[in-house]
């Protein structure tokens, strides 16, 4: 299978290994005139962790942006739990339980670490299990439970990458769509991360995300999609694509 | 310059037609009857009259008409031009599109009469931004324009007022512009001799509107404050949005003012600062100008807060002697509630054009003049000659076309009221 | 290197140009965001004195009681500017004619009552009790009204254009400034409106050093600071208003968050509105008669008192709104009255000059 060409069929993605969470089928997304996505169709299975890689420009962050309900599709369907979402709004989406942590962390500058926590939980009511999810993110994080009162803005790259996921996590997501967790962060506190994410897909929640460190990615990931120009270019499972040679030259350096 | 607000007839107006109505016999005006030699006369002759009677001009300037056609109805009735039968114009300078008094369609009417060969004489107009439009156009015509309330300075003396250009008023050098109100260096002259005098205030803080009228008005004031031996402490210009007046009157309560003199029209705070110099403390006397003769003052300045303010107006004429049969005459021809302060104004410079006019025809061997340009021109020679004792009082003409007689009316505020207490002769100016 | 000659180091030796963009970034507004706030005070306090020696002490302290007083109006005011512009960042023109309608329906509200029988023109100037129960029906039912008249023009006029060019909701915004004194005048007349709250509130409550303080001045500035502590009690500690603060410092993650934005904004323009409306309120109390246009000139003090204090900051509106009180009144007794809108629209741009984040305009990296 490795030395062949990966099958490219972006209008019906191979039979889900597992029951899908999220399914894109041909989602076509426009800034103004100039089109970002080309029919991109891919799926999350429940309690996977997948990746999305290439380039710089490539959509990742669009396909993304897109599942979350800030950026509506042209053409195409969003479907989480089987039933379609892409007419939503975001908040809606995001009550429905998708955790974002999005590109470049978008965290509440003025507001403290607690705050941005408490942001992330806004839409619940259940206070016991809330305070669980703090529990469980302080744990995690024993950084952000020392800088609970400072101000988001204040802090180092690496601690706002981890309220910026902490606060994801609190909205007690079934899945989490990470943009760049690793973006400007020294080699340990990326295997920290990495570690914190495979944490938390271990106890249960699917996690989509977006890296250029395509190695740490494929490392972490059970399934990869790599995109290049606003479409999908190649699909797998992520050890073969790891040794797959194109994807080694394009996107490892090697 | 007058504004729609300042003109609103003043109350105690309306509740004095009760007094006056019980009044006297007397025929008024002061004037002969008969056709004195004109009874032979024949043909007719044609006046005129431009004022506002619509939109919020309406009862101001309807009421003054009325006066206007009284006179006309007067001289009909004792058949003063003998033979000849008089005919009448009356044009409205408020148009729908500004809702009251606009120069542009005074300067309408303007073109109008004077194209119109009958006509020998107008008496208006009311506002003195009208008067701006319309006397160049009467002036080129060699038309009579005999105004009834204008009170600007800057339409008859050259240099009074830097925002009117009285020499552009009249073309052709010669003065055809007259009026038989006083204007406001005259009020303002007035309002300083009885500040000084009557309410022996020294020290004056001004505050002006920044209008035309009000600034001009406070301006005069000042130089004859000073004149007449005071001290004027600050003079300032606020704009007529302006609500809060305390950190100025503050201000005066600190320099120790004995009186504050607002320039302006109440609609720009005469009564919001009479109740704000309570609220701050200051105890100074209030005097103000015609502008402040308004039943808006006592929106502003409710109950027995508006008590003790003063301010100077057109003279009641129905209060004075000379005044008092005009009532009765009055309301022989149109419903009391219509009549307002400039009702006998009206009246009175119609009766000056008709009298001149019989002066034209008497000398003319009692005939009317067939040169329209000759006619007109010798009733301006004969209204520049006027010595008339009507029901606002003895008029003259002086050379710029102002009258000699500068009698004020002092109001004070009472009950919500606007009370005249007495008829001043404002000093020579 | 050598030879890459920028258009920069053609006028400047090497080295230079770095040198002096760190002073404009980093050195200037660190000065100014010391020296600003000292020569703000510096100024305050000479003139103060200025006024103190030529008109004496006491009349000093008036001046400043004056200048507090009209700030409080203004404060009130100001916090709706800010609020809106700090989740939205629009200059909502039509803010002061919300306040200026607001001061109308408490006059309206008023007549309300008379009709049903309950008439507080003569019940609040009767008793404390009566007074106390009047301000008790007028304050919430007129801010009710105020806030629900800005939540309207909110998703009328703006909400549509939330991804449109500043500039669009901006003509709307004076477009609807223009509507409200509109309507304003047609119904209620170009003079002054009698508020007939005559004698609700009056007489003396206590004298300090020489300054006698009326009961009214105390009624706008107790209300112009409660509600200020109010709001940002609110601000900081409810769920509503930390939405209100994550919508305004980054909209998408608070949609992410799963904010609703649409409600968060309706409720800032209802709170902005209301605590106009109560402005409003007291406004017809203490000057008992409303005109139609008073809204573009308290409108446009209150937006230069809240860039003052720093746009977006709730405490630097008030601040700002007390301050630029204080400054127009002690500037029209030392410079004359007519310079009072010079001197507050000199001191917006020597904000926006020199200190455009204003007083208490806070620099926190956003994007470390």
């Amino acid at each position: 299978m490795s030395a062949q060409p990966l099958p490219v069929e972006p209008e019906s993605p191979p039979e889900p290994a597992v029951e899908p969470l999220l399914e894109l089928r041909g989602i076509d997304v426009y800034y103004g005139r100039v089109q970002a996505l080309r029919g991109i169709s891919l799926y999350v299975g429940k309690g996977e962790i997948v990746a999305l890689i290439g380039s710089n420009g490539a959509g990742k962050t669009t396909t993304l942006r897109t599942i979350s309900g800030l950026v509506r599709p042209a053409r195409g369907e969003v479907r989480f739990e089987d039933a379609p979402i892409h007419q939503l709004g975001a908040e809606q989406i995001a009550r429905l339980g998708i955790g974002h942590a999005p590109e470049g962390r978008r965290l509440f500058s003025r507001m403290t670490v607690r705050e941005n926590l408490e942001m992330g939980a806004f839409s619940r009511r259940d206070t016991r299990r809330l305070r669980e999810d703090y529990e469980r993110v302080y744990t995690l994080f024993p950084r952000l439970r020392e800088r609970r009162g400072q101000l988001a803005g204040s802090l180092s790259g690496g601690e706002q990458q981890m309220v910026a996921i902490g606060r994801a996590m609190m909205g007690h997501p079934r899945l989490m769509l990470l943009d760049e967790p690793s973006l400007g962060l020294s080699p340990i506190l990326v295997e920290a991360i990495y570690q914190v994410i495979r944490e938390i897909n271990a106890d249960g929640t699917t996690v989509l995300l977006i890296e250029q460190n395509a190695l740490m990615a494929l490392n972490t990931a059970r399934r990869a999609y790599v995109m290049e120009t606003g479409s999908i270019a190649t699909s797998g499972p992520a050890s073969e694509l790891l040794d797959s040679p194109e994807v080694q030259r394009a996107y490892l350096g090697m | 310059m007058h504004t729609k607000s300042r003109l609103i007839p003043i109350l105690g107006a309306v509740a004095l037609a009760l007094v006056a109505a019980c009044g006297t016999s007397s025929t008024g005006g002061g004037t002969t009857s008969g056709g004195g030699g004109l009874a032979g006369c024949t043909g007719s002759v044609t006046v005129a009259s431009d004022l506002p009677t619509s939109g919020g001009d309406a009862a101001i300037g309807g009421g003054t008409e009325n006066g206007v056609r009284a006179a006309v109805l007067k001289a009909q009735q004792e058949k003063l031009l003998g033979g000849c039968t008089i005919n009448y114009i009356p044009k409205n300078d408020a148009s729908v599109a500004k809702g009251e008094h606009d120069p542009a369609l005074g300067a309408q009417n303007m073109i109008a009469l004077t194209t119109n060969p009958a006509v020998v004489g107008v008496v208006g107009p009311f506002n003195s931004s009208v008067a701006i439009a319309e006397m160049p156009i009467a002036n080129r015509a060699g038309m009579l324009l005999l105004s009834p309330a204008n009170t600007n300075p800057g339409l008859t003396i050259a240099g009074s007022r830097p925002d009117v250009d009285t020499n552009s008023l009249r073309p052709t050098g010669k003065v055809t512009y007259y009026r038989i109100i006083w204007n406001d260096i005259a009020q303002g002259a007035d309002d300083a001799q009885i500040s000084y005098k009557e309410l022996n205030a020294r020290k004056a803080y001004i505050i002006d509107d920044q209008e035309a009228y009000g600034k001009g008005l406070a301006d005069f004031f000042e130089k004859y404050f000073k004149q007449d031996g005071g001290t004027v402490l600050k003079h300032v210009a606020l704009p007529g949005t302006t609500k809060d007046f305390k950190a100025q009157l503050t201000e005066a309560k600190g320099l120790g003012a004995d009186l504050l003199f607002f320039g302006g029209v109440a609609a720009n705070g005469s009564g919001i600062i009479y109740c704000q110099m309570k609220d701050v403390g200051l105890t100074a006397k209030y005097m103000s100008g015609d502008g402040t003769v308004d039943p808006q003052f006592f929106k502003d300045c409710a109950g027995t807060n508006g008590d003790g303010a003063y301010a100077t107006s057109a003279p009641d004429a129905t209060k004075t002697s000379a005044g008092a049969g005009f009532t009765p005459l009055y309301d022989a021809s149109f419903a009391d509630s219509s009549r307002v302060v400039y009702s006998p104004y009206g009246y009175d410079a119609m009766r000056i054009v008709l009298n001149a006019v019989k002066a034209v025809l008497v000398d003319n061997g009692g005939k009317v003049p067939t040169d329209s340009a000759s006619f007109r021109s010798k009733v301006i020679a004969k209204v520049a000659a006027t010595k008339y004792d009507g029901f606002v009082g003895h008029i003259e003409f002086d050379q710029n076309g102002d009258t000699t007689n500068h009698a004020f009316g002092l109001y004070s505020s009472k009950g919500g009221q606007w009370t005249q207490s007495e008829v001043v002769q404002a000093p020579p100016v | 290197m050598a030879q890459k000659t920028t258009d920069a180091a053609a006028v400047l030796p090497p080295g230079r140009q770095p040198r002096l963009d760190a002073l404009r970034l980093r050195l200037l507004p660190q000065l100014t965001a010391r020296a600003f706030p000292i020569i703000l005070v510096t100024a305050l306090v000479g003139m103060f004195l200025r006024i103190a020696t030529t008109s004496g002490g006491e009349i000093a302290g008036e001046q400043l009681k004056n200048g507090l007083q009209i700030g409080a109006i203004y404060a009130l005011i100001a916090l709706g500017y800010t609020m809106v512009y700090g989740i939205i960042e629009l200059i909502n023109f039509a803010h002061g004619d919300v306040f200026t309608l607001s001061a109308f329906y408490a006059i309206l509200f008023g007549q309300l009552f008379g009709f049903f029988g309950l008439n507080v023109t003569t019940l609040a100037p009767s008793s404390a009790g009566g007074l106390i129960a009047c301000l008790l029906l007028l304050f919430p039912i007129t801010m009710l009204a105020a806030g629900i008249t800005g939540v309207l023009i909110e998703r009328v006029a703006y909400r549509r254009l939330r991804q449109s060019p500043r500039l669009a909701p901006l003509i709307t915004a004076v477009g609807v400034s223009f509507l409200l004194e509109g309507v304003m005048f047609a119904k209620f007349g170009a003079a002054n409106y009698p508020a007939r709250k005559d004698g609700w509130v009056h007489g003396t409550a206590f004298t300090a050093g020489g300054v006698p303080v009326r009961w009214n001045d105390v009624l706008v500035l107790s209300t112009a600071l409660g509600l200020m502590f109010a709001l940002q009690a609110f601000v900081r500690g409810s769920r509503l208003g930390k939405a209100m603060r994550a919508t305004a410092q980054d909209r998408d993650a608070a949609l992410l968050s799963g904010i609703n934005i649409n409600r968060t904004i309706a409720a800032t323009f209802f709170i902005g509105s209301a605590l106009a409306g109560a402005g409003a309120l007291v406004y017809s109390i203490y000057y008992n008669s409303v005109q139609w246009n008073l809204g573009f000139r308290y409108g446009i003090i209150a937006f230069t008192a809240a860039v003052l204090g720093g746009i977006g900051n709730i405490v630097g509106a008030g601040l700002g709104g007390f301050l630029i009180g204080v400054i127009s009144v002690f500037g029209s007794q030392l410079l004359g009255g007519e310079w009072e809108n010079s001197i507050v629209f000199a001191m917006l741009i020597i904000v926006l000059t020199f200190r455009p984040v204003g007083l208490l305009g806070m620099r926190v990296p956003d994007r470390a």
